[in-house]
């Protein structure tokens, strides 16, 4: 599924545009990267509250095509310069972690 | 085939560096995903284990027909009781890194589970972590 699909009034865009064509398969959802790193399937989504270069780097590792930051936390300059040099989408939302998963899942998106 | 890189400790800026390098190298030899992954991951814990708990070290990165070898080298403090830092859950790290997801004391045992061989000598000059991915093992074919 591409990453527009989870284009919403709830979600805004920080990468580039161009990143939202990517396509992931599946979610992975953890506030411990090493656990993404363990656990993660290849091309999930990344849905955490850690917003840190570790978290694009995290992502990269894993060939994970768009990292969802919840709960608000800010994302750095840096982090998108990051990503859009690995082509990886980023995406904020207000929403915490359990309600991407619940919104997701309703809108037929898991 | 041989590479080095330089780990600087509490630089969470620059943490995970090496393994990105070594992530690009792998996708580039068009190594398959699952050992892509077994590398990244050991080497990604071993780099930020370095970051966190050392006061900076070293790495590097071997490729050769048989195998792929990383080698982790620190500068102290040293891991006072290696057998309790293999358990799964067993951390130290501060608060700071938790903040950056760090430290849940899965570090050491993801290596081991993702490597073919490891092995972890230390004492207060220093740590050094050695792991082995062999080349030709199914997820390699």
């Amino acid at each position: 599924m591409k990453n527009s699909a989870i284009m919403s009034s709830n979600y805004t865009l920080c990468s580039n545009h161009s990143t939202l064509n990517r396509e992931f398969h599946g979610v992975y959802a953890t506030d411990l990267l090493s656990a993404a790193i363990k656990h993660a399937e290849h091309q999930a989504a990344l849905i955490t509250l850690i917003s840190h270069d570790n978290t694009i780097a995290c992502a990269m590792m894993i060939d994970c095509p768009l990292v969802i930051i919840t709960s608000g936390r800010v994302v750095t300059q840096s982090m998108i310069e990051q990503a859009n040099q690995e082509n990886i989408c980023i995406l904020t939302t207000s929403l915490h972690t359990h309600e991407v998963i619940v919104d997701l899942f309703t809108r037929g998106l898991l | 085939m041989v590479r080095e890189y330089q780990i600087i400790a509490r630089n969470y800026d620059l943490a995970g560096r090496a393994s990105s390098d070594i992530k690009r190298t792998l996708k580039a030899m068009n190594v398959p995903w699952s050992f892509q992954k077994r590398v990244c991951a050991a080497s990604y814990e071993a780099e930020i284990n370095v970051v966190i708990h050392s006061v900076g070290g070293y790495a590097t990165f071997e490729v050769n027909d048989q195998a792929i070898i990383l080698d982790f080298y620190d500068d102290g403090p040293g891991i006072p009781n290696i057998e309790l830092a293999m358990t799964e859950g067993f951390s130290t790290a501060s608060e700071l890194d938790h903040a950056n997801g760090f430290g849940a004391g899965m570090g050491l045992p993801n290596m081991k589970r993702s490597s073919d061989l490891m092995t972890v000598t230390s004492d207060h000059e220093g740590t050094h972590v050695h792991l082995v991915f062999l080349r030709g093992k199914a997820d390699e074919k």
